[in-house]
Formats: structure tokens, sequence, C-alpha cells
């Protein structure tokens, strides 16, 4: 553990070194980035989604032990669907990250732990959230307002930068747990709201 | 430098001990304390700014990950309870500044860009601490936590610590000077009493003193043994003392007994010479009448072997008279006359008695007496006497040349000489020439008859006029005989008349 530390400190410089002439030459800014579609966009979102998976706890009565691979199925997302694949090879806390893109029609979601689910399925909303009731899966998605609706957690725009909501009350009914550092950074909201 | 120290008393010589011990000791222990101090509170302040540090990085891991700036900054302003934290900002994965706080600026940001590649994750620089934490997500570093830290809260708080340590010691060292000027008296105080003791024995000579002294160690011993030698010393004075008084008794007996008998002896040749001569003078007397025939005439035979009796006799009277006269002396018996008298007239006296028997050896005999000697006050009948002793000897050793007396004013003193061409006197018999019972060449010729008195009764008898006699003489070529006789007060008159 010591020997890691100290050689990621050895690394770090470097890293820094690298990463900050890297920087000057390309504009971290999103707003920058969405000119050239909205890939960044999504792949800032991508990423959040597989972070989600370090700072919520699942219930490890159910169905969350650590032999199993974690599951994020994505719902009408390709692009984030493709994002994800690119990080599938990871693990998060010591689990293996898995990837399922399934549509609508197909969905069973059932051994996933959270689901994105995109914005064309916005009608669909309801009837997602009947199937999923009673289960601990987390529910994430872009669509606004999203956790009016009753979704966990939302992601919306501000001052160009992608932005975290989540609604604790359904949060707590799915028995899931939540890091309250991931709380911090996020607007919290509830259902009735 | 070490006679310097040796030359202290030992009052101080011990105070200086405990306090070079003391302060010594001192000395390496706030040495000690200083660097420990210095080495932990340098360690402290690391692992105190680390700890925040990781901290912050803990906190700020969703800020991160999910680009919270405004959380970053806040977690970064909980630095504001370290007053030393100069500046600070967090490092997103790519090494951006993604939060910054206090006086962060491009030039700081340089610095760490430079410095943080080295490994333990500080440095120290420009009285800075420089310190960077990983932002450590799932073991995945995904930022860093940069905190600069002002030394100069450290630099100060070590500067009051060792004031304080210095002040402590000079409190400390201050104690130790009181304790040690207190403490020292129990050895010091015995001592200086026991060379203060030493000392007034030495000055007043009173072994009789005693040194006191209480204590069982060196101390004690030393009184004591000082003590016991005293006693000794004192009881050794008094035996010594009893012995001096014994011996001295019996010196003064012996002196006592030799000294009558010495005056006995002095009274008996006395009255035996006194009574020799008056048998004498009748036989010199009566062989004086047989030899102007009034007894009856006397033919030629007779008259030369009477003549022969009358100078035997007259030598035996010579004799006597000598023997007479050096018991007195020797008896203090001798009374010397003072009287005015005419010292030319004198000499020229003697010289006309000695006139005689110079002529029979065909000796000049030469009186000159300076104009100015006049009338001299003393004993004529002893300064004749000297006179004729000392021609007589002139006369007597001389076979050829002269005889001359002078006679001359010198400083006060009148000077005689009587000078010889005779056999003169060897160096070392010079010195006996003096001495009662002497007469130089004794025994081998007795060639020249006498008592070998003569001299020495003249050197007592210029001795008890206040005068000196004196001799020079040459081997083969003659002797000065000089004496000299002071003159008397009334007439002190300077005179210089001896050539």
């Amino acid at each position: 553990m010591n020997t890691a530390k100290k050689s990621i400190r050895k690394n770090w410089g470097c890293v820094i070194l690298m990463l900050s002439v890297y920087m000057m030459v390309i504009s971290p800014s999103i707003s920058a980035a969405q000119t050239n579609g909205s890939t960044l966009e999504s792949q800032v979102k991508a990423a959040y989604i597989y972070n989600f998976t370090k700072f919520i706890y699942w219930d490890t009565q159910k169905n969350d032990s650590s032999a199993n691979p974690l599951c994020v199925a994505v719902v009408d997302g390709e692009d984030i669907g493709n994002l994800l694949d690119g990080v599938s090879k990871k693990q998060t806390r010591g689990r293996p990250f898995v990837v399922k893109k399934v549509r609508n029609d197909k969905i069973d979601i059932a051994d996933c732990q959270m689901v994105f689910i995109g914005k064309l399925e916005r009608q669909q909303l309801p009837a997602l959230f009947k199937k999923l009731e009673g289960t601990s899966v987390l529910t994430v998605s872009d669509i606004p307002a999203f956790t009016q609706q009753g979704g966990m957690i939302g992601f919306y725009i501000e001052d160009d930068k992608v932005k975290i909501e989540i609604n604790m009350d359904a949060v707590n009914n799915a028995g899931l747990q939540i890091s309250a550092k991931l709380l911090e950074v996020a607007k919290i909201t509830s259902k009735g709201k | 430098m070490i006679a310097l120290i040796n030359n202290l008393p030992i009052k101080i010589k011990m105070m200086l001990i405990i306090m070079f011990t003391s302060v010594m000791s001192l000395l390496l222990a706030g040495a000690v304390v200083v660097i420990h101090d210095s080495y932990q509170s340098k360690k402290d302040l690391v692992n105190d700014l680390s700890s925040i540090g990781k901290l912050i990085a803990d906190r700020s891991t969703a800020a991160l990950t999910f680009q919270d700036s405004r959380l970053a900054r806040e977690n970064l302003s909980a630095l504001h309870v370290k007053s030393s934290v100069i500046a600070a900002c967090i490092f997103d994965e790519q090494g951006v500044v993604f939060a910054k706080y206090g006086a962060y600026n491009d030039k700081t940001m340089a610095v760490v860009t430079e410095k943080k590649g080295k490994p333990g994750g500080y440095r120290f620089e420009n009285e800075q601490l420089l310190l960077l934490e990983p932002v450590l997500l799932e073991g995945k570093q995904v930022g860093a936590v940069f905190i600069c830290a002002s030394l100069k809260e450290y630099f100060r708080q070590r500067l009051y610590f060792i004031l304080l340590v210095a002040a402590i010691m000079v409190f400390s060292s201050i104690v130790a000077l009181l304790f040690s000027s207190r403490l020292q008296t129990y050895i010091s105080s015995p001592l200086l009493h026991l060379t203060e003791t030493a000392q007034r024995i030495a000055r007043q000579k009173d072994y009789s003193l005693r040194a006191t002294g209480s204590s069982n160690d060196e101390i004690g011993i030393l009184v004591t043994a000082f003590n016991d030698m005293l006693k000794m010393i004192d009881t050794q004075n008094a035996v010594l003392e009893q012995r001096v008084a014994e011996r001295t008794a019996e010196l003064v007996e012996a002196r006592d007994r030799a000294e009558s008998a010495d005056h006995v002896k002095s009274a008996f040749l006395a009255t035996m010479s006194h009574e020799l001569r008056t048998p004498l003078n009748s036989i010199i007397g009566f062989t004086g009448l047989v030899l102007q025939g009034l007894a009856g005439a006397v033919n030629e035979e007779q008259k030369k072997q009477l003549t022969m009796v009358q100078n035997s006799g007259q030598h035996l009277l010579t004799l006597i008279n000598d023997v007479l006269d050096i018991s007195k002396i020797e008896a203090s018996q001798i009374e010397i006359a003072s009287a005015p008298f005419d010292l030319a007239g004198s000499i020229q006296k003697i010289v006309q008695t000695v006139k005689p028997i110079a002529d029979r050896k065909n000796l000049p005999v030469v009186a000159q007496v300076a104009p100015d000697i006049g009338t001299f006050t003393g004993d004529s009948r002893r300064v004749e006497q000297i006179l004729l002793n000392l021609l007589s000897n002139a006369i007597k050793f001389t076979e050829r040349g002269e005889v001359r007396v002078e006679c001359c004013h010198d400083n006060g003193m009148v000077v005689t000489r009587v000078t010889d061409t005779g056999s003169g006197i060897k160096p070392e018999d010079l010195g006996k020439l003096f001495q009662p019972f002497r007469q130089v060449d004794t025994g081998l010729t007795r060639q020249y008859e006498g008592t070998g008195l003569g001299l020495a009764i003249c050197k007592r008898l210029v001795e008890l006029m206040g005068g000196t006699i004196t001799v020079k003489s040459e081997w083969g070529k003659g002797s000065t005989f000089e004496f000299t006789l002071p003159v008397n007060l009334e007439q002190t008159n300077e005179k210089h008349s001896c050539h």
C-alpha cells in the first residue's frame, strides 16, 4: 500500500507536467467541447455513471455480493452505452463493471444495479419505474426533470457543466445508500417537488 | 590558564568545578532538547499539514469526480484554521488547477510543477513547506492537494523555544551558583579554618592552639592528624626547652668554672711574677754591687762572669715582666693611664735607650718625627713599652742597613712606623706574629732570644688604647710595623703630616 502510494506520488509529477501542458493547449471547457458534437458531454456523463458506483452502496443482502459483476443497463442511449463499453473492462470496488445495452421492449434489468435511461424513453418512464418498484436498482437519466418524475439521479446542464440532482426519497425507497460526498456535489430534490 | 586556576582559592575552585559541571550538563541537555524538539516539531508540522491535506483530499474525491469546484474550494477553505497556510490548491486528474485557496499564483504553481516530482510528498523551501497529497478514489489517483505553508510561525516558535531553554539554563545556572556557593562551604570552611589555624600558629608560634572539626571525612582525619602533630610538636618543644635549660645550666656552670680557673691562673701568674721579681732584683742588685768592687776587688775573669750573671738576671727580669704584663692583660687587671706627654720626647728617649745595642752592630737608628706631633694624651709608659719592643725587635733582627722610626698625623690618628732592613717575615708566619708565646723560627736556630710575648703584648696594649697594629714584610728585605693611636678629643683639628 505504502509503496503504491509512493509510486503514485513519484509518477504524479510527470503526469501533472504532461497534462498541464496538454491542458494549456486544449481548453477544458465543456462548452468548447460541445462545438464538436455531444460526444464530450456524453463522455462526462459516462464517466459520472461509472463513478457513481464508487459512491453508492447497494444492499449486500440482496444481489450485491462482491463476486457478482456490477451491472449497468443502458436503455436507449447508444453513445453513452458505447462510451461505457470503453470502461467495462475496468473494475469498481473490486467487482467487474458490466454494461448491458437493452431496448425498452426487451427490458430485463432485474440483475442489474444501475439503469441509464436515454432521452428517447421519456414516455416509458412510469412503466419502467413500475417495473423497478421494490428493487434496489439505481435509476439515472438525462431526461429533464427526471427526479421530479420519480427518478433517482438526473443530469442537468448549468453554466456549461454537467450537474447532478438526486431524489433522496426515491433513493431511500430503493434501500440504497449514497455517500455524503456525492450528496455534497449534487442538488437534492424530492418526488413531490 | 592552569596557573591562574591553581592560584585561585579552594572556595572559588570548588564553585568553578560545580558550575562547570552543571553548566556543561545543562548545555548538553539543552542542546539535546532543542535538537530533538527541532526535529520533532518539524515532523509534527509536516504530519499536521499532511493530515489536513489528506482530509481535504478525501473530502474532495466527489468534488473532483463530479467536477464541483465550488465544493473543492469549500473544502480548501477549511485551511483557514491554519494561519500558516499561505496558499493551497487542488489539481484534477489532468494536473490542472481545479480549486484555489489563498495567495495562490502561477509562480507558486511553477514551483509546485517543478518540485513535486520529489518522493515523500513534501519539501522545505524558501522558509516554506510545500506539501502534495494525492486524492485517491478506489486506489486510483483522481487529483492532488497542494498546500504551501509559511514557516515563519514555526521559526518564531523555534526561537521562542530556544530562548525559553536558554532562560531555563540561565535560571538553573543561577540556582546552581547559589547552591554551589552554599554547599562548597561544607568542604571549604573546615579547610579554611585549618589554614587559618596553621597560619596563626606560624605567626604566633603558639603550638597550644588546636583546629576544630567535627566531620568524619578526609578533612576530619586531616584535622585530627594536624592536631596530633601539634600535640607532638608541643610535647617535643617542652622536652627540648627542658633539655636546653639543662644544657644551659651545665654550660653556665662550666663557663663559670673555666672563668674562675682562668682568673686563678692569671692571678697566680701575676703573683708569681711579682714574687719572682723580688729575689731576682736582689740578685741583679748585689751582683752590681760586687761588680763595682764594693765587696772587694774582683779580677777580670770574675768581672766577666759576674757580668754574665747580671745580663742573665736582666733577661730573666724582662721575661718575668712580660709574663706579668700578658697575665695582667688576660686577667683584665691592667690599667691604662691617660695623661698628656711629649710623644716626640718619648721617641727620642727610646731611640737613645736602644742606641748602644745598635751601635754595637753598627746600625744607624733614624727617628723622623713630624713637627706638629706635640703633646699626646695617653699612657706614656705603655707607648714607650710598645716603641721599645718594636725597636728592640727591629735591631735584633737586622744585621745591615738601618732602623727608622717615623711618627706623623693621619686622619685623626697618630701613626708610628718602625721600619727595618732585616730578615723579614715569611708570609705564612705573618698571621701568628701577634699570638702570645710565638716566636718566628722557633726552635730551629734559637738565634734570637726572647719570650715571644712582646708583639702579643704590643697588640693588646694598642687595642686597649683604641688603636690598631699592622705589619708589612718581605722575606729577606725587611719589615714595617705600624701602630696607630687615636688623637684625644681635645685635638680633633685634622692634621696630615704623613708622607
